[in-house]
């Protein structure tokens, strides 16, 4: 069986399991950090920090997650890293840092925001005590909206990283005379079903497999959508 | 030094020469002034002032931007508020700022008139409820709300919630209260509630209230002082200052004469 057969045989839920485990390595990570650094940032905690946040995250933003996720590749070819679903939650943690802290600093940094703040620490209360009573609670929904979408972002890009690193490693097992034809059930959900897909264009499994991308990430996109709201909504509009 | 401090009675508030300056341009010009126990100060003047900022020097809330530059010397019962060794959460607790929007905070009312006393590290639940019903008491709410202490603040009018910012403040037993435009997102029934209360509160705790309203000003205040870019230009006792300003800046500025 070449390539082409090894691919169209891929089932819709292939690659669902490797995808589950990057993102759920990646996403925790990537949200404890960006709401640390968000928090700080927000609570001017962070001194001098504060702006080099700020603007890493519009950087940052900038940069596409090819890019991020060819550097990863070389990192793991050249520190011999093998796991696929480990490689990709690092390079998924680099990619969406900096816009996660970005989108959480605009968060914690509304109108409505600073009035809270300075509420707060008018009255006795600390930074870090206000980042977590004040802004944590007001902004939770968002919180975990911005969550949401970042895995819906992650269950997608991943595939793109993965493209570069099985090209990567495959080239690599073809050069040391090793078989190239790569473990399809094993790439990530968006990669398999982009895979298959390729090979099979007229096929009508072709649909149902982009519709099942499709809606996968539009099911997270509508959580996130359904959760955010207005943050720090208890204060009046005028 | 302006004093108003009258005969036997020890300062509650001591400025001295306070400078505030932000990216160079000074917005105060060395104010000056002492205030006694249970006074309150309303201060006066047109936009650009220094009223919000002096009563945000005061209480250290200018910290929260570093182009802000604070000089002089405050003293709240003759100890120095200004100061790097100072403990500012400390200075904000003993100088209770409320801003003229009402910041309730998104939780209960219960747990927003205690949140300074949770903040500084206060866990008995019967000093918390206590320091709760008194605070309500104080801002007359406790008829109205003392007993729903679990309702959320977003469901009343911003008058109750600019009451429950003061009961905020209030809860922390602060040496003085800043109010800074209290009244500025209130209509005319709601001024009139929200003054009733800061007239009894007045008798009890000293008050500085910043304000555009000229007649609030003469209604809460026991002195007044008046403010022009930065400038005291004069402070007195309220009814004299009214009634006879010794300064022609301040006759133009009660007339509304503006040059």
């Amino acid at each position: 069986m070449g390539l082409n057969g090894v691919l169209a045989s891929i089932s819709i839920s292939d690659g669902i399991g490797v995808t589950f485990s990057a993102v759920s390595l990646a996403l925790p990570v990537t949200m404890i950090v960006a709401l640390l650094a968000a928090l700080s940032v927000a609570a001017r905690a962070s001194g001098a920090a504060g702006p080099l946040v700020r603007s890493a995250g519009r950087s940052g933003r900038a940069v596409p997650p090819v890019v991020t996720g060819c550097a990863i590749a070389v990192v793991a070819l050249l520190t011999g890293e093998t796991n696929i679903a480990f490689i990709a939650a690092a390079a998924m943690c680099a990619v969406c840092l900096p816009g996660v802290t970005t989108d959480l600093v605009e968060v914690f940094s509304s109108t409505e925001a600073r009035q809270l703040l300075y509420a707060a620490l008018a009255a006795g209360a600390s930074p870090q005590y206000v980042a977590l009573i004040v802004h944590l609670r007001a902004s939770v929904r968002n919180v975990v909206a911005i969550a949401l979408r970042t895995a819906a972002r992650m269950s997608v890009d991943a595939g793109v990283l993965v493209v570069a690193l099985a090209g990567a490693g495959t080239a690599e097992r073809t050069s040391a005379g090793v078989g190239s034809m790569p473990d399809v059930s094993a790439l990530p959900f968006a990669v398999s079903q982009f895979f298959a897909a390729a090979v099979a264009p007229g096929s009508h499994i072709v649909l149902l497999r982009a519709a099942s991308l499709v809606v996968f990430v539009l099911v997270l996109h509508a959580g996130a959508r359904l959760l955010e709201g207005e943050p720090y909504r208890s204060l009046p509009a005028q | 030094m302006t004093s108003v401090r009258t005969a036997g009675q020890e300062a509650k508030l001591a400025l001295t020469d306070l400078r505030a300056s932000r990216a160079g341009v000074e917005v105060l010009r060395g104010v000056s002034f002492t205030l006694p126990a249970a006074t309150s100060l309303a201060v006066i003047g047109g936009a650009g002032s220094g009223k919000s900022v002096l009563l945000r020097a005061m209480c250290r809330m200018l910290d929260l931007d570093s182009s802000w530059r604070v000089l002089g010397s405050i003293k709240v019962d003759g100890e120095e508020v200004l100061g790097d060794a100072i403990d500012v959460a400390r200075v904000r607790r003993r100088l209770g700022l409320v801003f003229s929007q009402p910041a309730v905070l998104p939780m209960s009312v219960f747990e927003n008139v205690i949140f300074g006393l949770r903040a500084m590290g206060v866990r008995d639940p019967r000093a918390l409820e206590d320091a709760y019903e008194r605070a309500m008491r104080r801002v007359m709410l406790w008829d109205q709300l003392g007993r729903q202490p679990s309702k959320t603040p977003t469901d009343f009018s911003f008058e109750v919630r600019q009451r429950i910012c003061i009961a905020r403040a209030v809860a922390l037993e602060p040496q003085a209260l800043l109010l800074d435009e209290p009244c500025a997102a209130l209509d005319p029934v709601a001024t009139q509630t929200l003054e009733d209360m800061l007239s009894r509160l007045r008798r009890e705790c000293t008050l500085v209230i910043a304000t555009n309203n000229l007649q609030q000003a003469a209604r809460l205040s026991d002195v007044t002082c008046f403010l022009e870019r930065g400038d005291v230009v004069e402070i007195g006792d309220t009814p004299v200052l009214f009634s006879r300003p010794s300064d022609l800046r301040t006759e133009d500025f009660l007339a509304g004469r503006v040059s």
